[in-house]
């Protein structure tokens, strides 16, 4: 949670001193010495204690998404069937009620299991954006700032006219006119969303392309192929990892935006289609479907935001000898 | 300087192609000519005939490398026609958005800047300890709850049992100030949190430097170190931030606009998009191109300005 990165980068420098001064230091370094980056780095967000909460929520919220969709405990059910048992004037139950903890919608689906169920659909979607996104961020990204020249120009030239048309314009004419599917929103998040990513990996790459390292595995007779999968992606798959974290936070806030504006999928559960539905029902005093997604939604991008804190700082490889002050 | 200038003039032209492109691709071979001419047709007019009657009268069935240089020459010239809805000149449409959005975008953000860099602030000389610790937390919380829920109770809590400001509405002039109390708030409650992680850390990265230790060491009270040293170099990354912010001002409050129904630019787009008024849209985007580029010239030059180190060429 503590803007890491800094502090962390102040107090590596004391840590050395320390290391020193202390008897147990050389005995630890020794142990660590056999140890890849990225171990070294999860070993870092072992101990980073509020990564740890945070990974322990998601984790929760996945479970649970992932149980409630096989149909057990009746949460599927629950959140799509209609309520028999209530009558026609009764099917909005207030939050509290028995048997329905957060209390049922305008149809009688009970909140609670409509709530879970979104985590589902903020999985998929966010998940797919992302899944689609790396792939188009990563080709632009590498191909421009590895092969420079005209291919660098064109890439440059799409980044920007991306960046130059409304974003929302995009998401939504697709929408639109592709149809209205998670896919598609999806994919439209992809299409816009990728610029940010493709613009640091170029800069990766125009870097790598200079560095002694690049040189060193040319002069060993590696070629392009091996050069960029082996020894330049791996050094931008943080930006990629934290990139990743902090799209799926801004997909999921999105898609209550289409929602509002009338673009996302009717009848599905979802948070941002649950919101909106509160939005003509508060003044009725009918609080069910504002609070149950807020309350998920919040949890879970909190948690979300605060595990992307702590693997850009874990990923982080300048930070590697800071560990031990922290913890 | 002029020369730069000349040369960035230059280098927006194949931004705008490209923009015409995306805009021209999405519309017309995605399929969205047909929607258009299906969705501007009242149910009892989709005829065949009429269908095609308003394909040519919108020049929708002509070579597709000429519709193409039409909506380039539209965003060029900026002659938009009129909107497909309300039968109003496009051009008097985006003069009577524009100020309402400005109106709504400029002071929100810049009481979002100044209430973040004082918490930055305190978060900094309070490192590590409870101050420090809860903002950081509300910050978070800021960035994870969903803006519309925001919204909704705000609306309903602030605005309607409180009474403290309008529900929503919206008049000309000054009196606007009374409509737009309420969404100037929930912008900074939303926003504030992303300012706030970044300026802290800026702050921090900078109370750390040697020198800085130096000065304390030397004997300089924290507090005119703090200002003299730590806030004035801290600046520069926060400047950057703050700059590049300023483009997405426009479609930042399309939410508030439309939930508040308060006349600005991205409700005019949202509208435009949902009632498929392509004239609308066109223009709308274009305009938010320009401005835009615009901002990011000027941004460079600002920053040629601000420090000595960045030269243009």
């Amino acid at each position: 949670m503590s803007g890491g990165m800094v502090e962390k980068g102040r107090d590596g420098g004391s840590s050395a001193t320390r290391g020193a001064t202390e008897l147990g230091g050389g005995a630890k370094r020794g142990r660590e010495r056999g140890m890849s980056p990225f171990r070294l780095s999860m070993r870092r967000l072992a101990r980073d204690r509020s990564a740890m909460v945070a990974a322990a929520i998601i984790t929760a919220f996945i479970a649970t998404a992932l149980v409630a969709g096989t149909g057990a405990f009746g949460i599927k059910e629950a959140a799509t069937v209609f309520n028999e048992n209530s009558l026609d004037t009764m099917r909005y139950l207030p939050v509290g009620t028995e048997g329905h903890v957060l209390g049922t919608d305008g149809f009688g689906r009970d909140v609670l299991a409509r709530s879970i169920m979104g985590i589902r659909t903020a999985l998929y979607l966010g998940y797919l954006a992302g899944l689609m996104t790396v792939p188009i961020a990563l080709l632009l990204g590498a191909v421009a700032g590895w092969y420079g020249g005209l291919l660098d120009d064109a890439v440059t030239w799409l980044m920007s006219v991306v960046v130059a048309v409304p974003g929302i314009l995009l998401i939504m004419s697709l929408i639109q006119i592709v149809g209205k599917s998670f896919t598609t929103m999806a994919f439209a998040f992809a299409v816009t969303g990728w610029v940010g990513l493709a613009r640091v990996v170029r800069g990766a790459f125009l870097q790598a392309r200079e560095s002694e390292y690049v040189l060193a595995a040319r002069a060993l007779g590696a070629g392009d192929a091996r050069i960029v999968f082996r020894h330049v992606l791996p050094n931008v798959f943080h930006f990629v990892t934290v990139n990743f974290v902090l799209q799926f936070v801004g997909v999921v806030k999105s898609e209550v935006f289409l929602a509002f504006v009338g673009l996302t999928l009717v009848g599905e559960a979802t948070w941002g289609s649950m919101i909106d539905a509160a939005r003509s029902e508060v003044s009725s005093g009918r609080w069910q479907n504002l609070i149950g997604p807020t309350l998920f939604m919040g949890i879970f991008l909190m948690a979300m935001t605060v595990f992307g804190d702590s693997l850009r700082d874990a990923l982080d490889p300048k930070l590697k000898n800071a560990e031990e002050v922290r913890s | 300087m002029l020369h730069y200038l000349a040369r960035r003039i230059v280098s927006t032209l194949p931004i705008l192609l490209g923009v015409a492109l995306v805009f021209f691709l999405v519309f017309n071979l995605v399929g969205g000519s047909e929607r258009f001419l299906y969705n501007i047709l009242p149910p009892k007019g989709r005829t065949p005939e009429t269908i095609d009657q308003y394909r040519e009268a919108y020049g929708l069935d002509r070579p597709v490398l000429v519709q193409f240089l039409d909506t380039v020459g539209d965003m060029v010239t900026f002659d938009f026609g009129r909107s497909e809805s309300t039968r109003q000149k496009v051009s008097y449409l985006i003069a009577r958005y524009v100020p309402a959005s400005a109106a709504l975008a400029v002071p929100a953000f810049v009481a979002e800047i100044a209430i973040a860099l004082a918490l930055a602030m305190l978060c900094a000389r309070t490192r590590g300890r409870w101050p420090d610790r809860l903002v950081g937390v509300l910050s978070v919380a800021g960035m994870s709850l969903p803006m519309l829920a925001l919204v909704i109770v705000g609306q309903r809590f602030l605005a309607f049992e409180a009474g403290l400001f309008p529900i929503s509405g919206w008049t000309r002039g000054f009196g606007a100030i009374r409509y737009l109390a309420l969404p100037w708030l929930l912008w900074v409650t939303v926003s504030v949190g992303y300012d706030v992680r970044f300026f802290r850390t800026a702050l921090v990265e900078e109370q750390g430097k040697e020198y800085v230790r130096a000065a304390l060491a030397k004997g300089m009270p924290r507090r005119l170190a703090m200002r003299r040293h730590v806030l004035r170099n801290a600046m520069v990354p926060i400047l950057t931030y703050v700059v590049i912010q300023v483009p997405f001002l426009l479609t930042g409050s399309m939410l508030l606009e439309r939930f508040f129904s308060i006349p600005g630019i991205g409700e005019l787009l949202v509208q435009a998009i949902l009632s498929y008024d392509l004239p609308v849209m066109k223009a709308t985007v274009t305009f938010y191109t320009l401005f835009f580029i615009g901002f990011s010239v000027l941004t460079d030059l600002l920053y040629a300005a601000v420090d000595p180190r960045v030269r243009l060429g």
